[in-house]
């Protein structure tokens, strides 16, 4: 169908509109959620989605090891990658041909929102997708003062220099059998946050 | 009175599936509710975001859609516009014969069930795989969603087992974690075989130009990750102005669908992607479908849904009969509204749905958009009488009609209804009213008095 026969169709269509209500970020963040410090709140929030934060690269092996993780694969726009290559086999590019052979992946969060505890990775700042959804487990490196405090300021900057952001809210899950909660159903089972 | 189609997927339903129903129904308006109440104790807080989104929605379509293509196209967005189901899908096809595609992976989309695309473009020869997990345990029985939040609410673990052993999946193990885990595997390489992806889309954003799609079990981004094409297709109505007003939706989404603060995963799509494994070709088909006569219509609030099945959730008569009782694509509340719309020349097959509701207002209660889907539901009664549909008329209430708005005849009937005592209501064992009395009976009358008293003591 031509375009504008559409776009008439559907002005035609429409008695009533109203103009966009005003309202401020007051009237939709949730205060119970960003109570306390910034870092507080992402900590408690993250958490809560069952994710894992960590803050140290001791820390981080320790998690790794903890998990069974033998083998992953480091995004290349990671530029320190903390020694792991020292613990674990590690490579730079994700090899499609091969997928189920990296344990882990890593790659670098944009920034962070504290209201909903998630993480953004943005296309601009990560040279793969596929690093963070194809292995068990991720782990996302996240600076300290990339965290915002609410969803609404995690918005104004979400696709200002990328074609393509995901905010992600700890590991894939699913209740799709019988209700029941099962996390790592396509995506990472366990979802790390290595703090910087 | 005659029984309802409703009424025999209501005597059928396996008592079991009956009950995991009404489990995970009743489970779901109570996580609502809680998590609501966690993330806004203020008073009111949560209404206000309700109206705040109805406002959203209620804003001129045509004017945000027509900014909403300058950006996408903008973005290298490849924009189309589909009249109907079956223009959609021809425009689907041909994208995908075009890239000579064999392999789709598909991220759950209700506009998609709802124009049978998965049955079209295998009967072309293209095979479409659903990678959400709900949306496969149906595909693959050919079955279609019960719920739109939950497509297999209506499954046990064991059938689902058998199925995946049966389709070749997976060896039969009921246990939940094994048969997430068994689908894992399945469809990781469908995701590395893909040539296209085709998507829903929750919103557009109008003024950045992109789709957002909310999962929790990130096979968006792992779609979006495999194909190199992605078709995403979308109902006008899911223009929005911008990002900033999804601090109003993302907001009552998750809480209201599942009870989460937020959903796992949210894509912000705006066109192709930069990364190595990212699509290089991105098409959005606009869909029309009847909304535009939705929205010329007395029901166009309906197309403030952001299909979350709160309001089924919470409906009585859903938690007793299940999706499939609805016949159509969109179950519960609001499909009764929906569905007899979208049918078109085949309104009169859904005429029956409005009747299968009890006017709780429990939905209007819980719908994070604030659409008064009773009013509707009642409109849509109204409707169904206007068109002539004969099951709206199947008892004639003339003769009732003309005794309760004439007072004379009303005062002459009232002795009369002391009658009804000596009905022998036990002889009446078939017939419309057979069948009513099968569950209720009629209370003894003890009324007739009112008048009397009235002009003594008022």
């Amino acid at each position: 169908m031509d375009k504008q026969e559409f776009i008439n169709n559907v002005r035609k269509a429409q008695k009533v509109s109203k103009q966009l209500p005003e309202y401020s970020c007051a009237d939709t963040v949730s205060t119970t959620a960003t109570a306390g410090t910034i870092l507080e709140a992402f900590a408690r929030n993250f958490g809560a989605n069952h994710g894992i934060i960590v803050e140290s690269a001791d820390e981080l092996v320790a998690k790794l090891n903890e998990l069974g993780c033998k083998k992953g694969v480091i995004d290349e726009k990671v530029e320190n990658t903390f020694g792991l290559e020292n613990s674990f086999e590690v490579v730079r590019q994700f090899d499609r041909s091969n997928p189920d052979q990296y344990d882990f992946g890593v790659s670098r969060a944009s920034y962070a929102i504290a209201e909903s505890g998630a993480f953004v990775l943005k296309d601009a700042d990560t040279a793969d997708r596929m690093t963070s959804i194809a292995p068990w487990v991720h782990v996302a490196i996240l600076n300290k003062s990339d965290i915002v405090r609410t969803i609404e300021e995690g918005l104004e900057k979400v696709l200002t220099d990328t074609p393509y952001a995901i905010f992600v809210a700890g590991p894939s899950k699913t209740t799709d059998v019988e209700g029941v909660l099962v996390e790592g159903v396509h995506g990472p089972g366990q979802q790390i946050v290595f703090l910087q | 009175m005659a029984n309802q189609p409703i009424d025999k997927f209501c005597a059928d339903i396996n008592p079991n599936i009956k009950d995991a129903l009404t489990t995970a129904s009743v489970g779901s308006t109570i996580a609502r509710e809680k998590c609501l109440e966690q993330a806004y104790p203020e008073a009111n807080k949560t209404l206000h975001l309700r109206e705040l989104a109805n406002q959203i929605k209620s804003m001129n379509l045509a004017d945000n859609l027509e900014q909403a293509v300058k950006s996408l196209e903008a973005n290298g967005i490849k924009v189309l516009f589909a009249k109907d189901a079956d223009e959609a899908k021809k425009q689907i096809l041909e994208i995908v014969k075009s890239k000579n595609a064999k392999n789709v992976v598909k991220v759950k989309s209700m506009t998609t069930e709802e124009i049978e695309l998965n049955h079209y473009l295998e009967a072309n020869g293209v095979e479409a795989m659903e990678t959400d997990l709900g949306e496969l345990i149906i595909q693959i029985d050919g079955e279609r969603p019960s719920h739109i939040v939950k497509p297999a609410i209506h499954r046990k673990r064991d059938d689902i087992a058998a199925s995946f052993e049966k389709h070749g999946i997976a060896p039969y193990d009921e246990e939940p974690t094994h048969i997430t885990l068994n689908a894992r595997k399945y469809l990781r390489k469908k995701y590395f075989n893909a040539d296209v992806v085709i998507s829903g889309a929750n919103y557009v954003l109008a003024k950045e130009g992109a789709i957002v799609l909310a999962t929790n079990e990130g096979n968006s981004r792992f779609s979006m990750a495999g194909a190199k094409t992605h078709i995403a297709i979308a109902g006008f109505e899911k223009v929005i102005p911008s990002a900033r007003e999804l601090s109003v939706f993302l907001n009552l989404l998750g809480r209201s669908a599942t009870g989460q603060h937020s959903t796992v995963y949210t894509d912000f799509v705006a066109g192709s992607g930069k990364s190595k494994n990212s699509p290089e070709e991105m098409y959005l088909i606009f869909l029309d479908n009847g909304r535009s006569d939705i929205l010329a219509s007395n029901f166009a609030d309906i197309l403030k849904c952001m299909r979350c099945g709160a309001c089924m959730n919470k409906c009585p008569v859903f938690r007793l009969v299940g999706g499939h009782a609805y016949r159509a694509v969109y179950p519960g509340p609001l499909g009764i509204v929906l569905s007899p719309l979208l049918a078109g020349k085949d309104f009169s097959k859904y005429a029956d749905l409005p009747k299968a509701c009890s006017l709780c207002g429990g939905c209007a209660e819980v719908c994070p958009a604030k659409i008064p889907l009773p009013e509707l539901i009642v409109q849509m009664r109204d409707e169904a009488k206007r068109r002539h549909c004969k099951v709206a008329n199947d008892i004639n209430f003339k003769g009732w009609a003309i005794l309760a708005t004439s007072p004379k005849l009303w005062r002459l009937g009232v002795p009369f209804n002391k009658l009804a005592n000596f009905i022998p209501l036990d002889w009446f064992k078939v017939g419309p009213l057979g069948r009513w009395l099968k569950t209720r009976t009629l209370p003894k009358f003890k009324g007739g008095n009112f008048r009397k008293w009235f002009k003594k003591n008022g």
